[in-house]
């Protein structure tokens, strides 16, 4: 007799046995107040960022539930992966929304996942605190929707800043700029407007843009072309796991433009996979003077042993503005927690942080950015002039001159 | 496993009853289930689609090339043309068959591991051409579109579940005009079916297009159901993977072999995604490789060697 086929049922049953085994034994807590989190917490490229998040999130749920909660319950997170996939994103979302019935939904990375999920999931008007998604196809889409709230700033006041800075601040000013875009939805907008923002202040560099599929293994070939064209600045719009890859690759050929520029420099794993040098804009710095932040780094230290990535403060400060605004409303009603959110204002290591209406969102937390740059291992502050910690080194020393 | 089959047949009208009972339950249970229940019937068709062209011998390593091309045709006709999303399973379909024609004829003289890989090629090339005419495609921006059936989820899961219904209806023809028998000579000995007067290229097209018409409407169904399309998500290999595990895991050349295999696939991933939040992809691929060890002839195959018996025995016994 073949007993192939019970064995098999037999081992199936076991490990689906032991996993409900251990997960059953969990506290469901049905007297906590529940938050539901949506973050890519598996996909490579996108995973890093919603680990940190998840992070960040966490710590503030310690801090919360140490000190009694909220309404007298405690916190609890009811956590799912989108795998930074939008079908996926929409089905745990409406598994949120429908099943599990959370009075408010806190995550989103990807600008993509983002605009897919809020166009399906907008027929429910869930309440949504967005972490990322900076394309403003995600603002035209629910900017102004009294359930929507948005943590990350839009394009255009990430490439305002960035052509500010390369306009008053990068002497001599560049007068070739080639930018290596993500193909998503992120990159691509960011790209436009970094185009349309140069061309209304009347900027005076040539841009050339080229797309790139994030998550890929090697850009050499964008890389060749990049260096075909000689840029001063050589400006990436990509995913954290991107980076590490293109600096390699620029180095592998040789490639040396006075700057390399790219969005949100300050990953941990950054500087000892591509050096010094390494400049970009940023929505927050762990070197900010800011006592809040101070504390959330100490923190975040002493339990990870690093620095944290913008991601950790984003999503701690997040979850404290939700908490708050349970609280101002008293309940979980929907109405109520929307007002109650609208009334929030706390200090954090963002700094101040309340809801804000600005461009086309009704809702928004972070519109000031920062550029920073790698030196001698750590991160200098550049702009603004109030947090500026020292002088950006221009043009950087070429692969040639910095050895190794 | 004959007499399971004979036996299995012979309740047939009472199991299919039973079933379209159990796949309309999700539809009244709210929107979550009805969710998971849309997502299941889609990748029966899709699993179902598979099915059709491995009996003709042939595997498809890139099925997500039609289910995108049926996705994208009704997107861009909708943003375009003004095309109600109400036709994507027709026009996702029709667009999806209608290559299929085309590329058969010339596809379907390679063989084997060659016509997997020419498939594998196939689908990265759309998604290429998909990302870079911006144009007509807006890139990997992607396209949304509005709600199928304004966002009326039990109107949608109606349309998915007749998309279900009619693949059945379009296997179980092939079953009764005789051109599963042929589809079955080409697949076992290609060469000596010919030799017998079948028209190979004919039956192979035929089944290419039947196949690529379903994942194709399954396509044009999820384009409005989702709202949004973009290249890497509808031509992605994991729609393709999607696509060959559930049949091979249900059991192939059978219909009831790509339902089970995708109600089980799908309810697994789901059920484990609940229950671990962070790592449930390590469990879920482990499950997989245990059943696909040591479930060679799928679950279907256990179903007619171990659970139609004991059954029968108990009938025989009262």
């Amino acid at each position: 007799m073949d007993w192939k086929p019970l064995v098999a049922v037999v081992a199936i049953l076991v490990i689906l046995g032991g996993i409900y085994y251990i997960y059953s034994g969990r506290e469901k807590g049905p007297e906590s107040v529940r938050i539901g989190i949506v973050l890519p917490l598996s996909t490579a490229s996108f995973a890093s960022a919603g680990q940190e998040c998840y992070r960040g999130m966490q710590m503030a749920v310690e801090e919360i539930n140490s000190n009694g909660g909220v309404l007298g319950k405690p916190i609890e997170l009811v956590v799912k992966d989108d795998k930074g996939d939008p079908n996926t994103a929409i089905t745990v979302a409406t598994d949120l929304i429908t099943n599990e019935q959370v009075p408010i939904i806190v995550g989103f990375y990807s600008s993509t996942v983002t605009y897919a999920t809020m166009n399906a999931i907008k027929q429910y008007q869930p309440i949504v605190f967005v972490m990322g998604a900076s394309s403003v196809k995600v603002e035209s889409l629910v900017g102004k929707e009294r359930w929507f709230f948005h943590m990350h700033p839009w394009d255009y006041h990430r490439q305002g800043t960035v052509i500010d800075y390369f306009l008053h601040y990068i002497e001599p000013t560049p007068q070739k700029i080639f930018v290596a875009y993500e193909d998503g939805v992120y990159g691509s907008t960011s790209y436009s407007y970094f185009v349309n923002m140069s061309r209304e202040v009347g900027a005076p560099w040539d841009i050339k843009g080229e797309p790139f599929k994030s998550g890929s293994s090697d850009f050499s070939a964008i890389i060749l072309k990049a260096k075909d064209y000689d840029p001063d600045v050589f400006y990436i719009v990509g995913y954290p796991a991107d980076y590490p890859v293109f600096f390699r690759n620029a180095k592998e050929n040789d490639f040396n433009p006075k700057l390399i520029f790219i969005v949100a420099p300050e990953f941990p794993e950054y500087p000892k996979d591509i050096g010094d040098y390494v400049a970009g804009v940023d929505v927050w710095s762990p070197y900010l003077d800011i006592p809040q932040a101070k504390d959330f780094v100490a923190k975040f230290q002493s339990q990870y042993g690093r620095l944290p990535e913008y991601w950790a403060p984003f999503c701690y400060t997040a979850i404290k503005m939700v908490a708050q605004g349970i609280e101002k409303a008293g309940s979980l009603d929907r109405e109520a927690l929307i007002s109650g959110l609208e009334s929030v204002q706390m200090d954090s290591p963002l700094g101040p942080v309340s809801f804000k209406q600005t461009g086309n969102t009704l809702h928004q937390v972070v519109d000031k950015l920062y550029v920073v740059q790698w030196q001698g291992g750590t991160v200098v502050i550049l702009y603004p002039d109030e947090f500026k910690t020292g002088e950006l080194i221009y043009p950087v020393p070429t692969w040639a001159e910095r050895g190794g | 496993m004959a007499v399971a089959e004979a036996w299995l047949e012979k309740r047939a009208p009472v199991i299919w009853i039973l079933g379209m009972a159990v796949a309309l339950l999700p539809a009244f249970l709210g929107p979550y289930p009805a969710r998971l229940g849309i997502n299941v019937l889609k990748f029966i068709v899709l699993a179902i689609s598979f099915d059709i062209l491995a009996r003709a011998g042939q595997m498809s390593v890139g099925h997500a090339a039609f289910y995108g091309i049926g996705a994208y045709a009704i997107a861009m006709l909708s943003v375009h043309k003004g095309v109600p999303v109400e036709l994507g399973p027709l026009v996702g379909g029709l667009s999806a068959a209608a290559v299929a024609v085309g590329l058969g004829f010339l596809t379907l003289r390679i063989k084997g591991a060659y016509f997997s890989i020419g498939t594998l090629a196939f689908a990265e090339a759309l998604k290429v051409i998909f990302l870079y005419a911006r144009k007509y495609t807006f890139g990997a921006q992607g396209i949304g579109i509005e709600p199928l059936f304004g966002g009326n989820v039990l109107l949608s899961y109606a349309c998915i579940l007749g998309l279900v219904v009619a693949s059945a209806a379009v296997v179980r023809l092939l079953e009764v005009t005789g051109v599963n028998y042929a589809l079955a000579a080409i697949r076992e000995d290609e060469d000596a079916a010919a030799m017998l007067g079948i028209d190979t290229t004919k039956y192979k097209v035929l089944a290419f297009a039947i196949s690529a018409s379903l994942a194709g409407a399954a396509g044009g169904f999820d384009a409005g159901y989702t709202t949004y399309v973009y290249p890497y998500e509808v031509f992605s290999v994991a729609i393709s993977v999607a696509a060959m595990i559930m049949p091979i895991f249900g059991g192939l050349y059978t219909l009831s072999g790509p339902i089970m295999g995708a109600v089980s696939v799908y309810l697994a991933e789901e059920i484990l995604r609940k229950w671990i939040p962070q790592g449930y992809t390590i469990v879920y691929g482990l499950v997989l490789m245990v059943s696909i060890l040591y479930l060679p002839r799928g679950l279907r195959g256990l179903l007619l060697e171990r659970v139609a018996p004991a059954l029968r025995g108990r009938e025989g016994a009262s």
